[in-house]
Formats: structure tokens, sequence, C-alpha cells
């Protein structure tokens, strides 16, 4: 059996060693439930408290602006459910995630207009098409901050002033680029913390104090009465950590491998092109997608992943399905070029041993496919 | 200068939780003033610090709702 090889950390990331031994200090010892008075439960709370003035930190906001949830998704479906109503404006681009198209989608069949920016071929957003398309009805922008599948880093610093300037407010998903390069500046920020070693099942969202949202889960009235559940302290906690432990070091490292790689990559094989924007432009450090001209991309996916070689044929999400990615296809990209398209997702942990094992495993497949057709 | 602390429509517990994070920045005998909700808020809040181990010099009424407390961080 090979050693594992992980590449497909922009789907998600292996908790940090360090993450893990903070969150089982607080499942050993911290065992009461954050919403109660005695000692146990306060107890908890100061751990939740302690993290959420961290994370607030890292944000650049007031800790009280900080909202714990459980994931990205449910971050971007509370913002967009929770503001937008039967006659409200969205406008979003082409390239979000699933969970913003999806809730934008259904909020169209409730009332809600709704305008889809597009992007050039690098993945950058059209900001005419945002500014031509406010009305005195838009009442939410929502951009992400990074693409997680192409890594492109978009302008979210003009569309914040395009949407002050219109008294509109601003939302960014910041899942992928969270710790990788600077935090970004928007009434709501949603970060999630698997994407940068830390747990599954923990996000928080940034809301601008004083803006109304209707929550979407009801109960106990937790965070507010914006998010009701038992608050997920070790998840919390984990959150925190992952966020210390994060430096931008780690970004310009990932960025140095994965330009060196992708260089090498285009001498030894014929045909490879890089999809969205070049190294160090507006791309996320982290982020490699690219394409090998006639190359079912699915085909070398599955045997990488018998030799246990992990990276992804798209998102996380639509890995798995055999439908050209929307990010690629809005790109201007063919079904075919779509389809032949591989992303690798790099980490703080990832070596250039790993990426001369994948090139070889690369060079090998696609030769091998290649002399098929 | 006071150190201070607008704890107003925060809940308990998450108001003791602000109120030692807060008291953990500052030397033993500094003075912390928190404003926060009367009835529930307040005594929780009170009875909390005290458990601590830390001193409530004084408390005062501001409104119908609100309330301010000074307390002494041992």
């Amino acid at each position: 059996m090979n050693p594992r090889i992980y590449l497909d950390h922009s789907a998600t990331t292996p908790i940090d060693p360090e993450v893990l031994s903070e969150m089982n200090r607080i499942y050993k010892n911290i065992s009461g439930n954050p919403s109660s008075l005695h000692k146990a439960g306060r107890e908890a709370s100061l751990e939740i408290e302690k993290s959420r003035e961290q994370l607030s930190t890292a944000l650049n906001c007031a800790s009280e602006d900080l909202l714990f949830v459980s994931s990205g998704t449910e971050a971007n479906n509370l913002v967009l459910q929770g503001l937008l109503q039967e006659g409200d404006h969205l406008i979003t681009s082409k390239i979000e995630h699933p969970s913003i198209l999806k809730t934008a989608e259904a909020l169209q069949k409730k009332g809600v207009l709704v305008d889809y920016a597009p992007v050039d071929k690098e993945g950058l957003v059209d900001l005419d098409f945002i500014k031509r398309s406010l009305t005195k009805k838009t009442k939410l922008i929502s951009i992400h901050q990074a693409n997680n599948e192409i890594g492109t880093i978009e302008p979210t610093d003009e569309i914040k002033q395009i949407a002050e300037t219109h008294s509109v407010l601003f939302h960014t998903d910041a899942c992928q680029s969270f710790t990788k390069i600077q935090a970004p500046s928007a009434d709501f920020i949603t970060v999630s913390a698997h994407k940068i070693h830390g747990p599954l099942g923990i996000a928080a969202l940034k809301i601008k104090k004083g803006i109304p949202l209707l929550p979407q889960l009801l109960g106990g009235g937790q965070e507010r009465n914006l998010r009701s559940g038992t608050l997920n302290t070790p998840g919390i906690v984990g959150l925190a950590k992952a966020v210390k432990l994060a430096s931008l070091d780690h970004s310009s490292q990932m960025q140095n491998l994965g330009k060196a790689f992708f260089e090498q990559l285009q001498k030894e094989i014929e045909g490879v092109h890089l999809n969205g924007p070049g190294f160090g432009k507006n791309r996320l450090p982290n982020n490699l997608n690219f394409r090998i001209e006639g190359i079912d991309a699915k085909e070398i996916f599955l045997k990488l992943s018998e030799r246990s070689i992990f990276l992804s044929t798209g998102a996380a999400c639509s890995s798995a399905k055999n439908t050209p990615s929307h990010v690629l296809l809005a790109l201007g990209l063919t079904p075919d070029q779509a389809k032949a398209s591989l992303r690798i997702g790099l980490s703080k942990w990832t070596t250039p041993d790993e990426l001369n094992v994948l090139l070889e495993n690369l060079k090998e497949l696609v030769s091998l496919l290649r002399k098929k057709l | 200068m006071i150190e201070t602390l607008d704890l107003k429509a925060v809940p308990c517990p998450q108001n003791i939780s602000k109120i030692i994070i807060k008291l953990e920045l500052l030397d033993s005998g500094e003075h912390l003033e928190v404003t926060l909700d009367r009835g529930e808020p307040f005594e929780n809040v009170c009875l909390a610090i005290k458990e601590e181990g830390h001193e409530i010099l004084k408390t005062e009424n501001l409104s119908e709702k609100l309330c301010k407390i000074l307390i002494k961080k041992n």
C-alpha cells in the first residue's frame, strides 16, 4: 500500500494535532452546557467567549458581531434566507458555492429578485455588471472572497465600496480564503474551521451589529436569538486554535510549491493549461486548477485514488458527479475542457516529495490515456 | 482610568464570561465598571463574580432596566 498523499485541502483539511489536543482538553474537562448558570456551564461559556474574542481579532470585528454556526453552508443560508424577502433584490455571481446558488434559486421561487454577475476568464467578477444591476430594491450583494475551485480572489474591497455607496449590504463567503490572505471587510463574513485544519461541524458568521436577520433555527435563543442550539464548545475552541496556528507564512510556502510544481508539470506533459488567474496575481496560494488537453480527468482522478493520491476534479460536492463544473463553464471553458480539469489543494504540510510523486504518476497516466486515443 | 464594559442585553452566563475575560486583563486591585440589565442578570453576575473571588464595591440603578456595578479585581 502506497503512503497516502492528500492533496484535496480545498475540500477539507486534516485536523492539526494541536487543535485536537485543545479540543481533547475541553472534552475531558469542560462538561457543562454553555448556557447553564452553574460553574460547569460558566466554564464552557468562558471557553467560548475567549474563542470568540480570538476569532474577532482575526476578522477585525467586535466579538459581539460573531455568531457560531455548524457550517459555512448554514451561515450562507442564514444571511440570504434571514435577510431577503419577497420583492428584495440580490446580486451574486455565477461561480458562487452551491450554498449560495441553491439558496438564491429557492429564494427566487419566493419572489426574491436575483442577478448573477458573470466573470471573466480568470474568474474575476464583472464589477460593471454589479453597478448596472443595482436598483432601489437591491438589499444584498453576496460575492465570495475567493472561489473554491479555481482560487480566484475577488475584489471584495471594491465590491464593498459599491455596496456602501448605494446603501446595500455586502456578504462575502471567506471559507476558502480565511487565514490564507488578509481577512475581508464586509457586513457579513462566513468562515469555516475545517478548511484551516480545524474540526468539522463548526463555522462562524460575522454580522454587523444592528442588521436584523430572521433566525432559521428556533429554540433556546442562543447566539443573540439568531441561532438556537447548544453551542459546540470543543468545536468553537478548535476553530479558535486553528486560527491561532494559521500563518500567512504558510501561504507563501504553498504558493511557491504550487508554482514550481505547475511549471514542472508544463515542462513534462504537453498541453497543460492553468484554469483561473496566474500565480501570485489574484489566486489563492494553495489552489491549483489545470486542464490536460484531450484527457478525461475523472479517469486520472480514479486511478490516482487507487494509488492513494487524493485530489479532485472540481468542488468536493460536485466531484462525484459527472457534470462539468459550473465554475469552469462560467470562465468560458467548453464542457470537454472542464472535464479535462483537475484541482489540487495544497496545505502547510504538503511537501515537494509528495508533488514529485504526483508528477510521476500524472506523466505515466496521461501517457497511457493518450495512447488509448 | 477605570475600565468599563457594556453588557446590556447580553444573556447569562455570557455576560459573566465577558467580565472574567476583561478582569483577566487587569492587575489585582484594579477596578472594572460594568453596565448590565437589572434583575436576573444583575443577580447572577454578582453571585458569580464573588464566587470567582472578586469584590463588588458598588451597585447603582441607572434606569428601570439598567444598572451599574463596580468590581475590584482580587
